[in-house]
């Protein structure tokens, strides 16, 4: 499987993760414990958002 | 007894200022320390002395006032907490730096801060804008590397396009209103002109580069100084400029979730305390942008706030560098015991800027997701709150591999007392404003409307508390995840480098070609006339039988003969030039100028 295919995979997921996401935000008053689920759904955001884009990152010291 | 209305208004900015000029003069001993302790009191007696509602006048011509000083809530606030940080940041400076150029820079850059806070007009604004930009470079430059040379050569042009953006965008303003008070703008490429040149000093999305480029290769003292005034004076521009602006709050969205995402992602950690910089001046574009009572305060409070811990953030970063001599996550670690006072401090300063309950980035940054809320703009709420726990996880990042992880090679011992305090004093400040936020309230631009607002619900705290929970457990799991790296992070500046360098390529390749070309060209044009003026009779002459020779070379038989006694012209050219006594030429010269009088005579008359 290529990287194409897997960050496309990823992107698809990040989409429906914010769509549900938008979803739950506008009805939260209808979900027991809603801020558990939403923090687990945002820090899985992030890692998934840190390993999409450190395919932009090259290996070396940090410099200019 | 003094009576304090008796004590005149003056512009914060002298007292910097004039501060800033006589420093020179008092070498590098005891008693700098003290004249600079003396100031900061100063500055801020000069400040807490404003009268609301002041203004003070400065007639440049008649009909043209810049005005110096303009204090209502909205100033104040900032110059309150502008200059209580500056104070800190001196004190904080004033062991470890040692050379009297870079306190003058860090007073001019605070005096031009409060300056342009305090500005009534467009044009004062700009002036101040522009001291803060060139003040600033020195902090960067004072790092004497050459990383710190270029990154501040790259932060000043974006500054300059900055500067004269907005100044674009302040003059079409004056054109089309005739009006130079700070305050909203009417559509129009003004209009945009201002919004990209309040952008850069905000640090929107794209024009941010300058900010985690430059912040992290500043002098230890210098980005403390930096975390506080570049970012906030746009924030104030705009909130006097563009409240109530929809765009300006998704933007706030934007900075947000990008600023963390990029903060996740770093290794060198004031470049991490550089993207949250982004990422927090997001929530403040968020409340300005939604322009309502609570989104306004809430962003000016989160200003207020967040210049308390990020400054701190600072100034225990910049210990950790001082006492190690190393800036990496991944050089750092096990520094809980060998530096207490600054690990609390921290992590003081950490749970503040993530909006733990009873730290002080949860009262204003609340109120900003709550003016979301009532204002109907779920995609931003969502991207709010996103960002609240993408921050808490990049600072559980920054303080268990600076402080908590082992290491048992890391050499360090305490920061010295004179950086203790203002760090102690900052933090005892995040807690205060968190457990007692009416303090905060009462100082607000719309100190009403805060005080109906209740920072500790149950429902919020509880959602809080459920929230950050459920982030810390999900670090301690996948902190492998998320642990630093020595990578090399490319942000949009790759492009603008890139660009850059295309721009040069082609400056110096085809642009100087075809500059050689038109150059020789003009040359040999310049050459044709100056041969012909010798002797235009004799050159009309050799031209018209250059000319014949060409057309009857095939018919002619003798054209060798021909060409021969062209060549022999040529050779002899320009020849005897007849000379003319000078009162012909005078005449002629007389001739033609009368020719000309009588054609533009003419011409005008008949024009009429």
């Amino acid at each position: 499987m290529n990287i194409e295919t897997v960050l496309k995979g990823l992107m698809v997921g990040v989409v429906i993760v914010l769509v549900v996401s938008v979803v739950f935000i506008k009805h939260h008053d209808h979900f027991l414990g809603f801020h558990i689920l939403y923090g687990a759904i945002g820090a899985g955001f992030f890692l998934l958002a840190t390993r999409i884009l450190s395919v932009i990152q090259k290996e070396g010291r940090q410099d200019d | 007894m003094i009576e304090i209305s008796s004590i005149p208004n003056i512009p914060p900015a002298l007292i910097y200022f004039a501060g800033a000029a006589l420093l020179p003069l008092l070498g590098k001993g005891k008693a700098r320390k003290i004249y600079l302790l003396i100031l900061a009191a100063l500055g801020l007696i000069g400040v807490a002395l404003l009268r609301p509602q002041t203004t003070w006048d400065f007639s440049v011509i008649p009909g043209f006032e810049l005005t110096f000083l303009h204090a209502d809530s909205l100033s104040l606030i900032m110059g309150y907490i502008f200059a209580l940080i500056g104070g800190a940041a001196i004190l904080y400076s004033i062991e470890i730096v040692k050379e009297n150029g870079e306190f003058v820079c860090g007073l001019l850059y605070l005096g031009s801060a409060l300056g342009a806070v305090f500005a009534g007009d467009f044009f004062t604004l700009y002036i101040f804008w522009e001291i803060m930009a060139f003040s600033s470079l020195g902090l960067i430059w004072y790092s004497r590397t050459e990383r710190a040379t270029n990154a501040g050569m790259r932060y000043i042009l974006f500054h300059l396009f900055g500067g004269c953006a907005l100044l674009g965008g302040i003059i079409i303003h004056y054109i089309n209103t005739g009006s130079i008070a700070v305050g909203p703008i009417e559509p129009g490429i003004g209009y945009v002109l201002l919004l990209i040149g309040i952008g850069v000093n905000t640090a929107f999305i794209p024009l941010h580069t300058w900010l985690p480029d430059s912040y992290p290769k500043a002098t230890i003292a210098g980005a403390v100084f930096m975390s506080v005034y570049t970012t906030k004076t746009g924030v104030y521009v705009l909130a006097r400029t563009f409240s109530g602006v929809e765009a300006v709050a998704y933007m706030g969205g934007v900075m947000c979730l990008y600023g963390v995402v990029f903060a996740l992602m770093q290794n060198d950690v004031r470049k991490l305390l550089s993207y949250h910089i982004v990422s927090q001046v997001g929530y403040m574009v968020a409340g300005v942008g939604i322009g309502t009572y609570i989104g306004i305060n809430g962003g000016i409070a989160h200003v207020f706030n967040h210049i308390l811990y990020k400054a701190l953030l600072f100034m225990c970063m910049g210990a950790v560098i001082y006492a190690t001599g190393k800036n990496n996550l991944t050089e750092l670690g096990g520094l809980a015991k060998k530096m207490p006072v600054t690990m609390i401090t921290c992590v003081i300063a950490a749970f503040s800027i993530s909006g733990v309950i009873g730290f002080n980035g949860y009262i204003s940054k609340g109120m900003v997701i709550h003016a979301t809320s009532l204002k109907g703009m779920p995609i931003l709420e969502l991207a709010l709150i996103l960002g609240s726990i993408g921050t808490f996880l990049s600072f559980l990042k920054l303080t268990y591999f600076t402080f908590f992880r082992k290491n048992e090679e890391i050499e360090a011992k305490e920061a010295p007392l004179s950086m203790l305090v203002p760090m102690s004093v900052t933090a005892f400040l995040c807690v205060a404003l968190g457990v007692y936020p009416k303090m905060l309230y009462g100082i607000l631009p719309y100190p009403e409307e805060a005080f109906h607002y209740h920072a500790y619900g149950l429902g919020h705290a509880i959602g809080t508390l459920e929230l950050l929970m459920m982030t810390a457990l999900v670090f301690f799991i996948l902190k492998f995840a998320i642990s630093p790296h020595e990578r090399v992070t490319r942000d949009i500046d790759y492009i603008y480098r890139k660009a850059g360098r295309g721009f040069i390529w082609f400056c110096e390749q085809p642009l100087v070609t075809v500059a050689n070309f038109i150059d020789k060209g003009l040359l040999r044009i310049t050459d044709a006339f100056v041969w012909f003026s010798k002797n235009p009779t004799v050159a009309s002459r050799i031209m018209v039988l250059m000319v014949g020779a060409v057309v009857t070379r095939p018919f002619n038989p003798t054209y060798m003969r021909y060409e021969r006694d062209l060549e022999e012209l040529r050779r002899l050219y320009p020849g005897e030039v007849p000379r003319m006594a000078i009162g012909t030429g005078v005449l002629l010269a007389l001739i033609f100028f009368t020719l000309y009088l009588v054609v533009y005579l003419t011409h005008g008359l008949l024009w009429v």
